[in-house]
């Protein structure tokens, strides 16, 4: 902003300083590095094995934030574009929440992978050369 | 504000102010779009996830937490350095912007390249969209060859059919239970055959009046559970290896009772493949084709690796869960969809970087910029969650 002050205010869209983008960088690393080494942690141990799936999913959902907020502008943007974004993130939560009602409905092996079929199928290729 | 002199206004628009903003709800009803698109993938993972947490947890050691990392950095760097081209165009910096855009698509590259050193790894292990782990169509088309001789059977969930079905008469540990049904942890048979013969075997049982019966005692169907389908006979199987001690020879006539019809069963060498690749211990001896030594030698390199280090291919691990290949086959599709957002994100950088260079834009007139730098930012975006939901966790 303050370096396009001497254009008398013509011009479009918030500037933001490059001082503060290296900022927001080195935060989203740092966190990076926090994700990868909290992942190192075997969280069974103290009977909370579901800890290290929040902790990662908390991080990334901190930095996409981050990247939201700063990278794309949404902070200085008109709130409707933000209410775009968050709409779309919330219609996605609600396909999964509705997605995830009949699941323990499904069968085990959903599509068929069986690695025995396979071998006995490469049992017959050799037999038919 | 002179407005009506703008050279870069489109004559439907009042104002740059309100071009801009227009060229910018409509790339972020684009992204929204985008979020749903990825969203649809990332609910599948949710779903497979909370179905089968077990296989990523096994399929997590086939992924390098060190690329993907680092690729996560790369994206970040990437983002920072394009959001800097937006400030630099913002204030007519030409140059520097142009620096900024030329950082960001080698960033691009890099990631790229990152991503074709994973890739091509696991395209060589036939692992693309799981392939490797399909069963192949009668026909031998829709889903491809298969690749490498699988080494199916899961012993932990054998010994719970074992203990179901088999044990009341062969023993808790396969050592038979006198006039019930004979021991198997020395049994020569067993020793001999492949696990596929040792289940077609056990599929259809043996009478008690069969000439080949030592012990006279009959031998129901799938030991009497006709529940059982082909995989579990096969965990079974592989449990029964795990009961394996020395086998003992009780009469001579045992071996030649093997009836192996048509083709030799696993192990099985088709021509294109990668002979080291092959699993080898369960392999029937005498149905293997003839091997030179020095390939010998490099398929010995591969036996003690089986059990006790991690195995470098998924379809060789002992532990392989029966969903792998969906593991698989949504890695690819996540990260490979968002491979293409990167590439076709490099189109428009260098697209961006031509028309900068042309002098195109400038402090009222630079939305292709910020919209590209938007597109740029939620491929980052979804990258974030990509990364430890694949990788890490």
């Amino acid at each position: 902003m303050s370096n396009a002050d001497q254009h008398h205010g013509d011009e479009i869209g918030h500037v933001i300083p490059i001082k503060f983008l290296v900022f927001i960088c080195g935060i989203l690393l740092f966190m990076t590095g926090v994700t990868v080494w909290v992942s190192w942690f075997d969280f069974t141990e103290i009977d909370m094995a579901e800890m290290g799936i929040i902790v990662a999913m908390a991080v990334a959902t901190v930095k996409a934030t981050l990247v939201g907020l700063y990278f794309m502008h949404l902070r200085w943007d008109r709130p409707f574009v933000g209410f775009i974004f968050v709409v779309s993130i919330i219609l996605v939560l609600l396909m999964c929440g509705l997605a995830f009602l009949d699941t323990n409905a499904y069968q085990e092996e959903i599509i068929p992978g069986d690695t025995a079929l396979v071998t006995e199928a490469l049992d017959k290729l050799k037999s038919d050369h | 504000m002179a407005e009506s002199h703008e050279l870069n206004l489109q004559h439907h628009y009042r104002d740059m102010a309100q071009q801009h903003d227009a060229a910018k709800l409509g790339i972020w009803l684009f992204l929204a779009t985008e979020v749903l698109l990825f969203g649809g993938l990332f609910c599948g993972y949710a779903i497979f996830r909370g179905n089968d947490p077990e296989l990523f947890k096994w399929g997590e050691q086939f992924l390098d937490e060190f690329w993907g990392g680092l690729n996560t950095a790369v994206l970040l760097i990437s983002s920072l350095t394009m959001a800097m081209a937006i400030t630099y165009v913002q204030l007519e910096r030409k140059r520097a912007a142009m620096i900024s855009l030329t950082v960001t698509l080698l960033c691009a590259c890099g990631f790229m390249v990152i991503k074709s050193i994973e890739y091509s790894h696991k395209f060589h292990e036939h692992l693309l969209g799981g392939l490797a782990f399909y069963q192949v169509s009668d026909h031998g088309e829709g889903h491809g060859e298969p690749t490498v001789a699988l080494e199916p059977g899961d012993a932990a969930a054998g010994k719970k059919w074992w203990d179901a079905a088999c044990r009341s008469c062969h023993g808790p540990n396969g050592e038979g239970v006198p006039g019930q049904g004979t021991a198997l942890n020395t049994s020569p048979y067993v020793h001999n055959h492949s696990d596929a013969e040792l289940v077609k075997f056990i599929e259809v049982g043996r009478t008690a009046s069969d000439e080949a019966s030592i012990t006279k005692l009959e031998m129901p169907a799938k030991g009497g559970n006709p529940m059982l389908k082909e995989q579990d006979l096969y965990d079974v199987v592989a449990y029964l290896r795990t009961l394996q001690t020395e086998p003992v020879e009780v009469g001579s006539h045992q071996v030649s009772e093997v009836k192996t019809t048509a083709a030799p069963a696993t192990g099985s060498l088709i021509d294109d493949i990668p002979r080291s690749t092959v699993p080898l211990a369960n392999s029937a001896p005498s149905g293997l084709a003839p091997i030179d030594d020095t390939e010998a030698e490099t398929m010995a390199v591969f036996l003690p690796a089986k059990k006790h280090e991690k195995p470098k291919v998924p379809q060789l691990a002992k532990d392989r869960p029966a969903n792998a290949h969906l593991f698989f086959g949504l890695y690819f599709m996540m990260t490979g969809l968002h491979g293409i957002h990167v590439i076709i994100g490099m189109l428009v950088i260098l697209w961006l970087m031509w028309r900068l260079q042309r002098g195109d834009f400038n402090k009222r007139y630079y939305a292709a910029v910020e919209c590209g730098g938007l597109y740029w930012h939620i491929v980052d975006v979804i990258w974030i969650f990509l990364f430890p939901l694949w990788y890490l966790i």
